[in-house]
């Protein structure tokens, strides 16, 4: 079984993970010296230059997902698979003009719960709070399973040690540095990330050759080849709009274009998907090779770590262990980063402590952080599989916030009314159809029925929205 | 990038059969029995993949026969679980050999692929959708 | 219909030459912000 083969020895696995760990906490203290206030802790004082822009944009978005479920996608759906998940690059490339206008319009704001709040009131906030909790706190649970599930696969370290090690150095250094140090992590993190993946991508190539694994596909998998692959076809939109809803929505994404400095928050965006598109293909391509290299697939989830190790040994297990350890961090770091903050701003400040000054507000956040740390780390205790599952349920939450941001974004005339029957209609009917019809429809008909909705609403609306509301003092 | 497919890391389906597998393997009578297929089918697939498990037999050889087309090895060792992907529309015999010869009973495999017309109908108006979607951001403010 | 093995070759080989770029062009990109002062 594949839990029972372990790629790399444990000592090994022990000695990465806590240089590594060293590495990144000792960084977050260094950086974590520069934050004086809330805003230097929460936006990294808002001066952010373009490398580190455009890396963190890349690395936020490349998640242990990307790393593992990218070779199991191409295994399950073959070229389609691949193409349709590097379609989720899209969803930072469109939020580039949206990260220029957000810094236009709200010069003083802190997350995307300030925007909802400003531009549709207080009930369209409540709701997006809690489609964008239930986002963000399952993807941290999931993440934070994934890396003890697969520290333990990889390493033999035990799951309950492997996943609180990750999410306990996490922790402290997104407590004491804030986003300063979740950037300057992330750029490490990235480089690590993409000249791993290319060196392994290369070193499985000198085992076998592209026209092998296409002559291997066409007598074995013919319906990874198929242009006309069914399944395939219909993950392509389906995954593009989830990508975008993930994005246009997130706090992680809100916090970083009010973070970057002013010239460049539109760049680092656009750089950042382009930096990301090559990478689902070139992490998935090695499962497709799994045949002609002669490697047996016990189960889809693991055909990543399974193919290096076989085929590269100890050296491709090693590369796939910090690969793997980088991309969780990068994300569970940026996800604890931003929730808080949007915790801290839209619930402990907006709601419970409107006078707070900035030193308790960044006091506020350290704990907060903390909080929510212990809390997932409580509940990836007893390690429920099915827990992971509820993340896919989040698809048609946020397809049907992509409409109600893009409007109330670039439209005086978008209204309450739109965003919070899209919010409400389009979830509904997303999650009818996910039971209904299957997962495959989801995200496109919530996103669908909210945008056909934001419009109805847009054209019948008489109230023009004064732009100037967004600029709430700090 | 979370939303990738409805599928969690682990899937649901590897993992039950695990479960079977680690009962069957409690029980130990199981673990010199003639092998067998977990589950005994027939096993019918909408995208061409089919996660198969047996028990029982240290040594097996799994063939995989599609209707009409000569039988072809896909496995040899001492696992326990396989995925299969990629499989054209078709029926298919799933044949799994102990070291000792002893034969399991076939599992019947059927493939049949979703509607391509539903598939390409969904990716139209994803296309739609999407492409307003950019249409709105490119757009911009006109009525500032 | 099968996409030709023409075509896998460049998107394989497209990819990953594409992250070995991405990855210089971010270590270049640090090293002018650092020069001119503006990495934060």
């Amino acid at each position: 079984m594949t839990e029972s083969k372990v790629f790399l020895d444990p000592t090994v696995g022990w000695i990465l993970l806590a240089a590594f760990s060293a590495l990144w906490i000792g960084l977050g203290i260094y950086w974590g010296r520069r934050n004086k206030s809330f805003e230097d802790h929460a936006l990294a004082g808002r001066n952010v230059g373009l490398a580190l822009g455009t890396a963190t944009a890349a690395a936020t978005w490349i998640t242990s997902n990307t790393t593992m479920l990218a070779p199991q996608f191409a295994l399950q759906l073959g070229i389609w698979g691949m193409l349709a998940y590097s379609t989720a690059a899209f969803g930072l490339m469109l939020f580039a003009p949206m990260a220029k206008r957000i810094r236009q319009l709200m010069p003083n704001g802190y997350t995307s719960g300030d925007f909802f709040r400003l531009r549709y009131g207080r009930v369209a906030w409540a709701i997006f709070l809690v489609f964008t909790l239930f986002y963000s706190l399952t993807w941290l649970v999931s993440m934070a399973m994934a890396g003890g599930i697969l520290l333990e696969a990889l390493a033999g370290i035990d799951y309950v040690w492997g996943m609180s090690v990750i999410l306990g150095v996490c922790v402290i250094y997104t407590m004491r540095g804030g986003l300063t140090a979740v950037i300057g992590t992330d750029f490490i993190q990235s480089l690590v990330i993409i000249v791993g993946i290319a060196v392994t991508g290369f070193a499985v190539l000198q085992n076998v050759s592209v026209a092998e694994i296409h002559a291997n596909l066409t007598a074995t998998k013919p319906a990874l080849l198929d242009v006309l692959f069914p399944a395939a076809i219909m993950a392509i939109f389906n995954n593009l709009l989830f990508g975008l809803g993930e994005v246009f929505h997130n706090n992680v994404w809100w916090s970083r274009a009010f973070a970057f400095r002013d010239s460049v928050a539109s760049k680092a965006f656009l750089l950042g998907g382009l930096v990301w598109l090559p990478i689902p293909v070139a992490a998935g391509f090695i499962a497709l090779a799994s045949g002609a290299l002669g490697v047996a697939v016990p189960s889809a989830d693991m055909v990543g770590p399974l193919v290096v190790a076989e085929v590269l040994g100890t050296m491709g297990a090693v590369a796939i262990f910090i690969v793997v350890f980088c991309s969780l961090a990068s994300s569970i770091d940026s996800l604890l980063a931003a929730t808080s903050d949007l915790v801290t701003e839209d619930i402990w400040r907006r709601l419970m402590h409107p006078q707070a000054s900035v030193e308790t507000l960044k006091k506020a956040a350290q704990w907060i952080t903390l909080g929510l740390g212990l809390l997932t780390w409580l509940v990836c205790l007893p390690r429920i599989g099915t827990l992971a599952t509820v993340l896919f349920f989040a698809g048609p939450l946020v397809g049907s916030m992509i409409w109600p941001i893009v409007a109330g974004l670039y439209w005086r005339r978008a209204n309450t009314a739109g965003a919070v029957g899209a919010m409400v209609l389009g979830a509904g009917v997303g999650l009818f159809c996910y039971f209904a019809i299957g997962w495959y429809v989801a995200t496109l008909i919530a996103t669908a029925v909210s945008m056909i909705w934001v419009l109805g609403a847009t054209a019948l609306g008489k109230s023009r929205f004064d732009w100037t509301v967004l600029k709430e003092d700090a | 990038m979370q939303g990738a497919c409805d599928r969690p890391i682990f899937s649901m389906r590897v993992l039950a059969a695990k479960i079977l597998l680690a009962c069957a393997l409690c029980a130990p009578m199981a673990a010199h029995a003639a092998p067998a297929f977990t589950d005994p089918g027939p096993v019918t697939s909408d995208s061409g993949q089919v996660a198969v498990a047996w028990t029982g037999g240290d040594e097996v050889l799994l063939t995989l026969t599609k209707d009409g087309e000569a039988a072809r090895d896909i496995y040899r060792g001492s696992g326990d679980t396989l995925f299969l992907s990629g499989l054209a529309e078709g029926d298919y015999r799933l044949d799994l050999t102990g070291a000792d010869g002893a034969q399991a009973q076939p599992l019947v495999v059927e493939v049949r692929h979703q509607s391509l017309t539903q598939a390409l109908l969904l990716a139209a108006i994803g296309a739609i959708v999407f492409l307003l979607t950019v249409g709105a951001i490119l757009r911009g403010a006109r009525d500032d | 219909m099968t996409f030709s093995p023409g075509f896998l070759e460049v998107l394989i080989y497209g990819s990953l030459v594409w992250c070995a770029v991405s990855g210089i062009g971010l270590a270049v990109m640090l090293l002018r912000d650092g020069k001119s002062g503006e990495i934060w």
